[in-house]
């Protein structure tokens, strides 16, 4: 009995403190998880008065957003509205450093109208009348096991579902082997489901800081809302400023779409998330595998076992997956947490076998010791008071 | 008998489990073709040229405008040079285009010849064109004007001139914009303060 006690003792010590869900869907979202910046140049005209504003050279403004990779060969998703030109986006942008230099020169009364009347009338284009904007956009993800570094991707617009159609962009980088997450196919999920929102919040520092991590907001769906007639789900989940595009996931770590927009006056944590079947619908006609790679497998693999507490086979995994994607922060990360823990640790199904053969071996040797006991206690005692068959040398 | 069972049952228990054991002992799955590229031998953000364009008139000077204070010299009498008179209220409308529209309505220029109270009343409007560097005004070419200028002195109303279009007329004076209010003036005496009025070029 003492024997049994004992190896349930281990077999709890061996297992680890469960980790929260949200703990577990950070873990699995977060290496996926990118800053998108772009870098617009513009002017700004007036057509009611032709007047161009932005002198010989323009003006120059910098967004920041959030995204996440959806396909290991460089796909990233994140909201339309970060890399559209529009009001909502780098227009906006420009527009706002035009009302800055007019207020300069007491030309804005109400900053609000102002802001309005311009996002109504201007025209945001580029050197000439009528030509685009320049937009460069840039996609930064840290990587680096050791130590963490920025690796920055040029990226291309693939595809783009403005604000009012979706607001999801489909952004392609020139990378490889990427983690990825999944995301989900289930479009109407309801009120009450815990969701996380993951991204780089502008406030909380430049996101081109290697040092900086992801934040990660919990909450949960508080209802599902048609915005210009597309899906999107409303949430309780916090999201500064720069985590717009950022995923907003299940507690399995799958997206459930983007986080899209805060409505204006708003003061209690409420956001706007574009639905994962505006995502479903970027990547439709592009030749997206929009798949966990076996590469993520094996890291979602890992996390598990790391979190049941298998930590030697946690390691295992996290080591296929740093064989792969040596860069993989969080595999490292999570390999030298799970090599600390599991580090001569026991196996669980080793101690019950162990236990069960001990248990086996044990009750084998006391059953023949008794059988042997009794047999000679059977015996008739001979003459010289010796048992027959019991030999001294 | 009960020890043998027992024996029996923990091997069995220890058998099968090293069977599940080593079963469902996962592997992690094979994960592609080649170790991934270096990043730093990976394309990277390169910066184009910036583009420009030609350089527009001054924003600070496009606007809606009316003059606070303003010095002008006026030939009043013929036989006599130009004198200072004083005024406030002309408007104008520097626009983008690079016209201005300047309008008057009843304007009273006031001054003194010799102790003598002169005055000099403005009305109508006249559109001229307009340049600008970072420090100098240059108003060029009377397109259109319908302006008229009463002159008084003791003895009443003297005369009444109507302006005509004039595309050879230029006036270059130098000029600070800051924060809504111009201060234009020149060497000859001319002195001319705006200030920036909601309308044209305004926005909220």
């Amino acid at each position: 009995m003492i024997r049994v006690l004992a190896v349930g003792a281990a077999i709890a010590l061996a297992a680890g403190a469960p980790a929260s869900p949200e703990e577990r869907a950070a873990a699995i979202t977060r290496p996926a998880v990118v800053s998108v910046e772009v870098d617009w140049h513009g002017w700004v005209r007036d057509p009611g008065t032709g007047e161009v504003f932005g002198g010989p050279s323009g003006y120059t403004a910098t967004t920041r957003c959030s995204g996440v990779v959806v396909a290991e060969d460089g796909y990233v998703v994140t909201a339309g509205h970060c890399v559209d030109a529009g009001p909502a986006g780098g227009g906006g942008a420009l527009v706002d450093l035009a009302l800055a230099e007019l207020a300069g020169y007491g030309r804005v009364g109400d900053e609000t109208k102002a802001r309005a009347q311009l996002a109504t009338v201007a025209v945001v284009e580029g050197a000439s009348a009528g030509t685009p904007v320049r937009r460069d956009v840039r996609v930064a993800r840290i990587v680096g096991t050791s130590s963490p570094e920025l690796d920055v991707a040029p990226a291309t617009v693939v595809d783009l579902l403005p604000p009012g159609e979706g607001d999801v962009a489909l952004l392609r980088i020139p990378r490889e082997q990427l983690a990825a997450v999944e995301v989900t196919t289930e479009d109407a999920l309801p009120a009450g489901t815990p969701v996380l929102a993951v991204g780089f919040p502008a406030a909380v520092g430049d996101a081109t800081d290697p040092g900086t991590e992801p934040t990660s907001k919990n909450g949960q769906i508080s209802a599902r809302r048609a915005v210009s007639g597309t899906p999107h789900y409303e949430i309780s989940a916090a999201a500064a400023p720069g985590m717009s595009g950022g995923p907003v996931v299940d507690m399995a770590g799958r997206v459930i779409g983007l986080v899209s927009a805060a409505p204006r006056g708003e003061t209690q944590p409420f956001n706007l998330v574009t639905a994962s079947s505006s995502i479903w619908k970027a990547l439709r006609g592009h030749p997206v595998r929009a798949v966990p790679s076996a590469n993520d497998r094996n890291f979602v693999a890992g996390l598990d076992r790391y979190y049941d507490g298998d930590y030697p086979e946690a390691v295992e995994y996290f080591d296929a997956v740093l064989a792969a994607t040596p860069a993989h922060r969080q595999a490292a990360e999570y390999r030298r947490l799970a090599a600390e823990h599991g580090d001569g640790g026991p196996d669980v199904v080793l101690l019950l076998i162990i236990g069960c053969a001990t248990l086996g071996v044990g009750t084998a040797v006391a059953g023949t010791v008794l059988w042997r006991r009794r047999r000679i206690a059977d015996l008739p005692t001979p003459p010289h008071g010796l048992a027959l068959g019991v030999h001294h040398d | 008998m009960v020890l043998l069972a027992v024996s029996v049952v923990s091997f069995l228990a220890a058998g099968a489990l090293t069977v599940v054991a080593l079963a469902g002992a996962d592997t992690p799955e094979p994960c592609c073709a080649g170790p991934v590229a270096q990043a730093d031998a990976l394309p990277s953000p390169t910066t184009a040229p910036p583009a420009t364009r030609a350089p527009a008139l001054p924003q600070c000077l496009v606007g809606s405008w009316t003059t606070s204070d303003e010095t002008l010299m006026v030939k009043f009498y013929t036989d006599v040079g130009k004198l200072p008179m004083t005024t406030s209220g002309r408007s104008y409308e520097v626009r983008a285009n690079g016209t201005v529209v300047e309008r008057n309505q009843n304007v009273q220029l006031v001054g003194n010849h010799n102790g003598t109270p002169i005055r000099l009343v403005i009305n109508g409007t006249r559109e001229f064109r307009w340049t600008a560097t970072a420090n100098t005004i240059t108003y060029r070419s009377v397109t259109r004007t319908n302006l008229s200028w009463t002159y008084f002195d003791n003895r009443g109303e003297l005369s009444t001139e109507r302006d005509k279009p004039d595309p050879n007329f230029t006036e270059t004076n130098s000029y600070r914009c800051e924060g809504g209010q111009v201060t234009e003036s020149n060497s000859g005496g001319f002195h001319s303060v705006w200030k920036r009025t909601a309308g044209y070029g305004y926005y909220g």
